[in-house]
């Protein structure tokens, strides 16, 4: 299979609301934890840092 | 399971959120050397660029911590946990559980997908988020569909280019309402 086309964010906005008998009311706070902040390139940096290290696993076999 | 755009408020018209990206599980995995992750984060610098959060399930973490040795689990907890996580709250696990019956109705052999994916997945609903993923069969169609492949190349071990695709994934939310519905009472 090729690359596809560059797919763009969406701007999410609103509730989501799982149909039950009462309904549950979820939202991005209901299911978010806040973390410490960080942005996005301070990921991605400690990110390199952690493949430069080998910090994670190997689960290739198991995928 | 509805996204109600009318329940928006109009500060988050004003300056609505990013979309998120979840990161599955195999993503951090397939960062497990420099030679396999650069290239890999290389896209995720450039879907990041394009407007995109990033965020994982708190599940992944307990998949990545298994087995590991104190030194590689304060390492990977360091870098996690200065980032933006998902917990496992209620919602999501019953939200997990109606997927399954769902994937059941689909007559998706459902043994095939991990449970923690399924916690990956519910999340997405949940959140309107995306997920990035090796391995997309566990996001199967026609619940999930694809919305971008990409092919990350490396040079292996005996210095020979291979490719692994990671995809993006999109909840097909009109399908998953009426299947949810169509659930037998």
């Amino acid at each position: 299979m090729n690359d596809t086309n560059k797919v763009e964010p969406q701007q999410v906005q609103g509730t989501i609301t799982l149909p039950n008998k009462p309904p549950i009311q979820i939202n991005q706070n209901a299911v978010e934890s806040s973390g410490s902040g960080k942005s996005g390139e301070e990921f991605i940096k400690s990110l390199k840092e952690a493949a430069k290290n080998e910090v994670f696993p190997n689960f290739s076999s198991a995928e | 399971m509805i996204i109600d755009p009318k329940a928006s408020s109009p500060k988050a018209l004003v300056n609505p959120p990013s979309q998120t990206i979840i990161l599955d599980t195999n993503i951090f995995s397939n960062m497990s050397s420099e030679k396999k992750g650069a290239p890999l984060i290389s896209y995720l610098l450039e879907l990041l660029k394009r407007g995109f959060n990033f965020a994982y399930s708190e599940i992944t973490l307990y998949e990545l911590l298994r087995g590991a040795t104190v030194q590689k689990e304060e390492a990977m907890l360091k870098i996690l946990n200065s980032h933006f996580k998902y917990f496992l709250k209620g919602d999501v696990i019953i939200a997990a559980a109606r997927l399954d019956n769902i994937m059941k109705l689909e007559k998706i052999e459902i043994n095939s997908v991990d449970h923690g994916d399924k916690f990956i997945a519910s999340t997405a609903i949940l959140t309107g988020s995306l997920i990035l993923t090796a391995n997309a069969r566990d996001f199967p169609w026609p619940l999930f569909q694809h919305v971008e492949n990409k092919h990350i190349l490396y040079t292996d071990k005996n210095k020979a280019t291979t490719c692994f695709m990671v995809s993006l994934m999109r909840p097909d939310y009109k399908l998953i309402n009426l299947r949810f519905k169509e659930r037998p009472k």
